[in-house]
């Protein structure tokens, strides 16, 4: 029997390379954006390739510049409604099979 | 719009390790065939609903199935994530009041436990944006961010809300067809552990096999040919979109498709809210409920709660998605049977079934009525 099962986060290099500017995009910005968490989830049940972040947090954010995103917040233990916080770029995680590392924006506390 | 429902067939749902999806679109359409006594060369056209099929299965072309296991031809499947199953309602009954069928069937099929949980988990993220699920978020995580923000809004605790399974698990009980056929207490869902905080895994619907298959016919040949048949009626059927991504909703705590929806099914059934006597509401988590509840118009924003707990008797009488399962694609269709079969067995008049798609990037919404 033939299973063809997908995992949805496996791209393959031109769609990574098509869509890394916008995955990119906040971290480069030189109009100093920031944001303030709307609100929050902490996730203890991943999809796959997510499975060793847990637990992870994540959260839509309001920006300076009137969009919002929603996005892994780091470098925190305790989140809250409110908070400020501001772009950084990580690794979002690593393509066991072809060996892809995808980067994007994650947001950090604002110390 | 008045079309006739003359016969409906449901697959009890839940883990069907033992049948296939061929065996679920047999066992279901065969069946309804009998209940409406006719033939499969007398139907017109049939649509399925299915989301996952080629994920889960590695087996698209449904359409071409269903030809060969029942005999049907002019087949067309239709997927619109969750709301499938509600959505080809709609487009069957599109299709009668064009004019190019006169007997339809539709049928809804889902096939999802040959997946693990991580790799369904993965499957279900594309009934969100890319832009999130890129990041590791699920449909769930983002219900989760709902919840929070309706949680914070409204001053509220996350016990508060886990009386809705528990009241769903319940309605459950004398559903033969429901997955759960059991109670669920409050303090069990509360001592679950987290899934994506404040969202515990006992409050979720869980992901199942099943199948579900209902016969429409336009009003003439209803009369001139199923005359002795009980019949209930489709009313309206209503299918509107939003933003598939949360970040670009103007409020993430109105699903404004839902509204939408609500409101141009209850012009075209020429209905308030307040006369439906009863109704299936998306269930998945217990936000979706409450919101739900609001967005059609039956409570005001904050005031979910209190009318959920005011008319439990009302909602979800076949346990939901709780406690019926969620067969994807077949929901939709499982909703409607559950009102239809409320409808006959009572004297209510309006009965009402609200389907999402995803974390509401589309809803359906449909009126019946008992004659």
């Amino acid at each position: 029997m033939f299973f063809a099962v997908v995992n949805m986060n496996k791209k393959n290099s031109p769609l990574l390379w098509r869509q890394s500017k916008e995955n990119c995009r906040l971290s480069g910005s030189t109009e100093n954006i920031k944001g303030a968490v709307e609100s929050f989830t902490i996730m203890h049940n991943a999809p796959l390739g997510f499975e060793n972040q847990v637990p992870y947090i994540l959260a839509l954010i309001a920006l300076t510049n009137g969009e919002k995103v929603t996005s892994q917040i780091v470098d925190c233990k305790k989140v809250a409604i409110g908070m400020n916080v501001e772009p950084c770029l990580r690794r979002i995680y690593a393509d066991g099979d072809d060996g892809l590392i995808h980067y994007g924006t994650k947001f950090r506390m604002i110390q | 719009m008045k079309i006739p429902i003359i016969a409906t067939s449901l697959v009890k749902f839940g883990d069907l390790w033992d049948k296939s999806i061929n065996d679920l679109i047999r066992g279901a359409g065969k069946r309804v065939l009998e209940d409406a006594g006719i033939k499969p060369n007398d139907i017109d056209s049939l649509f399925i609903a299915n989301e996952f099929s080629s994920n889960a299965t590695g087996q698209s072309m449904l359409n071409s199935i269903a030809f060969e296991e029942l005999g049907i031809s002019n087949v067309v499947c239709v997927r619109v994530g969750d709301a499938s199953g509600a959505a080809v309602i709609k487009e069957a009954a599109n299709s009668i009041l064009a004019g190019q069928s006169k007997i339809v069937m539709v049928l809804g099929v889902e096939k999802l436990t040959d997946l693990k949980t991580n790799e369904m988990l993965a499957s279900s993220s594309s009934l969100i944006s890319q832009e999130e699920s890129f990041i590791g978020a699920t449909v769930q995580s983002q219900f989760a961010l709902i919840t929070r923000k309706y949680l914070h809004k409204f001053k509220l605790k996350s016990r508060d809300l886990s009386f809705i399974p528990a009241m769903n698990h319940k309605n459950a009980l004398d559903n033969e067809y429901a997955q759960y056929q059991f109670e669920l207490s409050e303090e069990k869902i509360n001592s679950s552990p987290l899934s994506a905080d404040p969202i515990r895994m006992l409050e979720c619907a869980s992901y199942c096999d099943g199948c579900a298959a209902l016969i429409m016919c336009d009003e003439e040949t209803a009369r001139k040919k199923f005359a002795n048949i009980n019949k209930r009626y489709l009313l309206a059927s209503s299918l509107k979109n939003d933003f598939l991504s949360l970040s670009k909703r103007k409020s993430i705590v109105t699903i404004e498709s839902s509204m939408k929806a609500a409101q141009e099914a209850y012009k075209a059934a020429r209905i308030k809210p307040g006369v439906i006597d009863i109704m299936e509401i998306h269930d998945i988590v217990p936000i979706s409920e409450i919101l739900a509840i609001e967005d059609l118009g039956f409570a005001k924003k904050g005031e979910g709660i209190k009318f959920i707990k005011a008319n439990y008797k009302k909602i979800n009488c076949s346990g939901g998605l709780k406690g019926c399962g969620h067969a994807i694609g077949a929901t939709g269709i499982r909703q409607a049977i559950s009102v239809i079969d409320k409808l006959k067995e009572s004297n209510m008049k309006y009965g009402l079934t609200h389907t999402l798609g995803g974390t509401g990037s589309v809803s359906v919404v449909n009126v019946f009525c008992s004659g």
